[in-house]
């Protein structure tokens, strides 16, 4: 589905990324953990083509896309969230969640101007699938307001909005937790493993260890920039390179 | 003046402030919605109405053609051949970064005048283009002008509907994504700059069918027309005024501004004539003080920007 080959990303002589590899299967939910700074988001903007690699290659449904824009990456089927959230924040919490489904025909000028019925009972689908994905998140009653005026961890699950609404095959999913109420934490690891029933294959970046332990099928450990190891949830927790490098180097 | 003599003016005045507003929603839908900083409007001006007179004069051995072609296909080449220019412009400069294409379009414009001027096979040079046919010409008589009102209102009328139509779309939805967080559209599968290419050409289309109105109403052309002053910046005074990315707000804006334009041609013509070149810079610094104090005391423009949805079911 997925698969990272010596990847290395440098800003500045740094190597953020450092001959990393790792292969995600598909119908998995797998684990992407680390230390701050171990290169774990740049590695997820490398796959979606936000960031050019260096050197190395990703391969995604088949093909190369080290090359490709971010948008066509998008479009082969996968969906990310950003760490820090991203929102439109002059646009409704709605049509921030609208603006995501691909290959609506409103979005073509001349269907727009000329298609008005068809437009419109699209927009209609769109909308009731923006409503669903909102109830979901408890977010329904902010479907209204300016994306800009949302608390911090509101920001955060409209980043998941955004990937719900995409439908993708494989959605790239960092710290989705971060910053959100425990009990809506608990109802999102479930929505994740029923995206993975349907067929989905997530790669989630997560530094809430709990979460990581009870829904991934398999973990990456980076470290540095590098592949430090990888395994079932089990493995890596009794792995003791992966306790030196959370404690190790650091606290020394 | 006559009553008569006032009310001739008074058309005359709107058809100008109506081919400006068609230039203001023009610049308003790259500009307001799509963000592309365009400062070579006069280029696009320039091409739209040297290609309808070009389209619409009989033939002359002063010029290219004229290819005696009716009105309605003067405007309509005239908008095509602008939006493949800005077609042509885009191509290397709208992924970059907005000061580029802001340098491509005024050295594009600055480009063109140089090539009408020059190129007298095709422009006849400084000597300009004259006798561009008005359509039904004759029609109404005196109060002709009345009618060519009506077209440019008619025009007007099918851009702000079109424009608005588009903006209040998924399509709008997107282009006002990508002013808000490209990141963001991207990672939705959207391509962004075919929305940004879109944008500008459909401007440049608009301000191309502007350049032919005005080429058909003045009847004759030639390189002093298209100007920065009055061609590009006059134009994004009367965006700015008006408030960006609002239609209603170009259109006024366009009227306000065209309104102390000339006004200040009336007050600086009571100069004595030695004071002919003082009098035009004079009118600059008035149209600088009238953006100073509309920028003062509402930075966001007359109107504003306003609120757009794509959801017919939302206000
Ligand atoms: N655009 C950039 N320019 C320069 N350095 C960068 C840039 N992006 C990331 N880095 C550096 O690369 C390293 C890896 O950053 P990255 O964001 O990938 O870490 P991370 O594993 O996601 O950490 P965290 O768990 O804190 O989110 C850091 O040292 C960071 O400072
Ligand atoms: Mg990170």
């Amino acid at each position: 589905m997925l698969k990272v080959d010596k990847v290395v990303k440098e800003f500045n002589g740094f190597r953020a990324v450092d001959e990393c590899s790792f292969e995600v299967k598909k119908n998995t939910i797998t684990g992407l953990i680390g230390p701050n700074g171990a290169g774990k988001t740049t590695m997820f903007n490398l796959i979606a083509g936000s960031l050019k690699a260096d050197q190395g290659e990703v391969y995604f449904s088949d093909q190369k896309v080290n090359s490709f824009a971010a948008y066509k990456i998008a479009r082969l089927g996968l969906a990310r969230t950003f760490q820090i959230p991203k929102t439109l924040k002059k646009m409704t919490v709605l049509e921030n969640l609208m603006l995501v489904p691909g290959g609506q025909s409103g979005e073509n000028i001349w269907n727009s101007w000329f298609k008005s019925s068809k437009v419109k009972a699209e927009e209609k689908e769109n909308e009731s699938r923006a409503y669903r994905v909102l109830k979901f998140l408890e977010l329904t009653h902010v479907a209204d307001v300016l994306a800009a005026n949302l608390s911090g961890g509101q920001k955060k699950l409209l980043e998941l909005g955004r990937a719900l609404m995409a439908d993708p095959e494989l959605i790239l999913l960092d710290e989705p937790g971060a910053g959100v109420n425990p009990t809506l934490l608990n109802k999102i690891a479930k929505n994740i493993l029923k995206l993975k029933e349907k067929g989905k294959t997530i790669l989630l970046i997560e530094h809430n260890m709990d979460l990581i332990m009870n829904i991934c099928d398999r973990v990456i450990v980076m470290n540095d920039g590098k592949h430090l190891v990888d395994g079932t949830p089990a493995e890596v927790k009794s792995n003791p390179r992966v306790l030196e490098a959370y404690l190790g180097e650091k606290t020394a | 003046m006559t009553l008569g003599g006032i009310f001739s003016y008074l058309v005359f005045f709107l058809i100008f402030t109506g081919i400006y507003a068609v230039m203001t929603l023009a610049l308003n839908m790259q500009r307001g919605f799509a963000g592309l900083f365009n400062i070579g409007i006069a280029g696009f001006w320039a091409v739209g109405s040297y290609t309808s007179a070009i389209m619409t004069t009989p033939p002359s051995a002063e010029h290219l053609g004229g290819y005696n072609l009716p009105f309605v296909l003067g405007l309509l080449a005239a908008g095509l051949v602008a939006a493949l220019l800005a077609f042509l412009i885009g191509i290397p400069t709208i992924k970059l970064r907005e000061d580029y294409l802001g340098i491509a379009t005024i050295g594009i414009a600055e480009i063109i005048r140089l090539v009408i001027k020059n190129e007298e096979w095709l422009s006849n040079g400084v000597r300009g283009i004259a006798g561009i046919p008005k359509p039904m010409a004759g029609f109404l008589g005196h109060n002709y002008n009345i009618f060519f009102l009506l077209i440019v209102v008619l025009i007007i009328a099918i851009f702000f509907y079109l424009s608005e139509k588009g903006i209040n779309s998924p399509w709008g939805r997107v282009l006002r994504a990508i002013r808000e967080e490209e990141e963001v559209v991207k990672a939705a599968g959207k391509n962004v700059v075919r929305y940004r290419m879109e944008a500008f050409v459909l401007g440049a289309f608009m301000m191309g069918v502007g350049g032919a109105l005005y080429a058909h109403f003045t009847s004759f052309i030639s390189p002093e027309a298209f100007k920065p002053m009055q061609a590009t910046f006059l134009v994004w005074i009367m965006l700015i005024i008006g408030g960006s990315a609002n239609n209603f707000g170009s259109l006024v804006g366009a009227l306000l501004t065209w309104g102390i334009w000339t006004g200040t041609e009336f007050l600086t013509g009571m100069l004595p004539a030695a004071y002919t070149t003082q009098a035009s810079a004079l009118r600059v610094i008035l149209i600088g003080v009238f953006l100073e104090i509309i920028l003062l005391s509402r930075p966001q423009g007359l109107f504003g920007e306003k609120k757009y949805s794509a959801s017919s079911s939302k206000s």
